[in-house]
């Protein structure tokens, strides 16, 4: 057995990398369209949140909705004797649908409805939260579509897992924006530079605020307190300069989450018991109305 | 040709992104596995890659470049399950579909055993570049811009992965005999 000649190193290197699989299987390609779901298209960096897909056929179905909403209004509306009376529709334009009337059990991805207790078992910290009503600020549209998935992208089982990852990220998505929940994630050391490294996610309210503090080119607000599960939680506004990353696609590292230059966000350390859940806000500014809204989802979680 | 398909992606169609990861599937899984040397692996990187595409498709300001532009998340996340993959420790011969190599006749088996080890100890940096080069026929120069990085960084990974082959190949014809028990 010789080696080849130098001159056909080239080759025998071609030759080497020819071989080998060159087809994806129907397998990981359905698994990537059922990824496409339940994950949000991130803005460009001056608009950090868009709402996450929504077919066609939902907002022509959405749309016909509330057409026929709005006609059966006017005609009850213009009937004798008619007006608003007990079961008038709350504030808001927001119409809770069909509730369930105790914790609902957790579809991998659905909507939300207002009012309603749901359980986030699938989270790696179980906890049960009522939606809060959109009074507040929140625009009527789309108001029953308040969706939630179980798990953001790289929790999700990947298409060699034999079982389900640690699902360390959970996600509401409304109107406005969305709110994550992360535990034991990995996170950016430095939120200003995400392509810089990790760190593995802070385990107490104060190491949250030392991580916000030494992120360099970050703006962050005294943190405010808010009792979550019998707890003191801590929350902070940050904004990034505009010396933050900004950059086409993802940067380099394996952290679930980045920011990028010029957006504004709420960061909330929530402890639990022995760790601490870190809870984030995206959306469009001004996110008074989310973070009001997110501050009030909080008070109504109880962790398992 | 990909390019009404990414604006409509980008507007949040499904089914435009379903089409795009149809038509560029099987080239991100050829990379991949040429990269990371598993099925399993690159399955998991393709994923991800699409993915981060879709949730990153609307920061992509040139609609043209989406399939450098994905083959570079594509790399990232190969270079993630490349940090992961102490926790594999499955044989290469047990993934590589049987008869793959029989319109290979420059290589010998044994000669194939030993650029696979070879390659295994590259760093997923070099490898990229190795694949880039050799598999997609890229130049220098376009395998710099595809994984973002200098000509000259580009230039120098292909030398000494190069160099790393070359080395492997004549080692292997300075040996008597090859032991498939030598760790990879």
């Amino acid at each position: 057995m010789s080696a080849p000649f130098p001159r056909d190193h080239d080759r025998a290197v071609e030759a080497f990398l020819e071989a080998g699989p060159d087809q994806l299987s129907d397998r990981v390609y359905h698994a990537i369209l059922d990824d496409l779901r339940r994950t949000p298209q991130r803005g460009r960096p001056a608009a950090p949140w868009r709402f996450p897909p929504v077919s066609r056929s939902t907002i022509v179905g959405a749309t016909l909705a509330v057409a026929v909403t709005l006609a059966g209004i006017a005609m009850f509306a213009t009937q004798p004797g008619s007006g608003p009376g007990p079961s008038a529709a709350p504030p808001g334009g927001a119409t809770p649908t069909a509730a369930p009337s105790v914790p609902a059990a957790q579809p991998a991805i659905g909507s939300l409805a207002i009012g309603s207790e749901y359980r986030a078992t699938a989270f790696a910290r179980p906890f049960t939260f009522t939606v809060p009503n959109p009074a507040g600020g929140f625009a009527a549209r789309f108001d029953a579509d308040y969706r939630f998935g179980v798990c953001d992208t790289k929790a999700v089982a990947g298409p060699s897992a034999q079982t389900p990852r640690s699902c360390g990220v959970f996600r509401i998505t409304v109107p406005s924006g969305a709110a994550t929940f992360h535990y034991a994630s990995t996170l950016p050391a430095d939120l200003c530079r995400p392509q810089d490294g990790d760190r593995s996610q802070p385990t107490t309210t104060d190491a949250v605020g030392a991580w916000l503090a030494a992120s360099t080119g970050v703006t962050v607000s005294a943190p405010t307190q808010l009792q979550v599960d019998g707890r003191t939680a801590l929350a902070w506004d940050v904004t990034l300069s505009a010396a933050c990353w900004s950059g086409d696609g993802s940067p380099p590292g394996d952290h679930l989450v980045w920011f990028n230059a010029g957006e504004h966000h709420r960061v909330y350390a929530v402890p639990t018991n022995g760790a601490v859940v870190i809870v984030l806000t995206w959306g469009d500014p001004p996110l008074g109305a989310l973070n009001d809204w997110v501050n009030r989802l909080l008070a109504t979680v109880s962790f398992e | 040709m990909h390019r009404a398909l990414v604006d409509r992606a980008k507007q949040g169609d499904e089914d435009a992104f379903a089409a795009l990861t149809s038509a560029t599937g099987d080239r991100c899984m050829a990379i991949a596995y040429r990269i990371l040397r598993d099925v399993d692996l690159a399955e998991d990187a393709v994923q991800t890659a699409f993915v981060a595409a879709w949730r990153e498709l609307r920061a992509l300001r040139d609609p043209e470049r989406f399939e450098a532009w994905l083959h570079r998340l594509l790399v990232n996340a190969c270079y993630a399950e490349a940090r992961r993959r102490q926790r594999r420790t499955t044989s290469l011969f047990a993934l590589t579909p049987d008869g793959a190599f029989a319109a290979d006749e420059i290589l010998s088996v044994n000669n194939r055993d030993q650029l696979e080890r070879g390659f295994r100890r590259l760093p997923p940096e070099q490898r990229a570049v190795l694949v880039f080069h050799h598999y997609l026929g890229l130049t220098l120069p376009e395998v710099a811009d595809r994984l973002g990085i200098p000509v000259g960084t580009a230039k120098s990974r292909l030398h000494y992965a190069s160099a790393a082959l070359r080395a492997a190949l004549e080692a292997d014809a300075r040996l008597p005999g090859i032991s498939k028990e030598r760790p990879a």
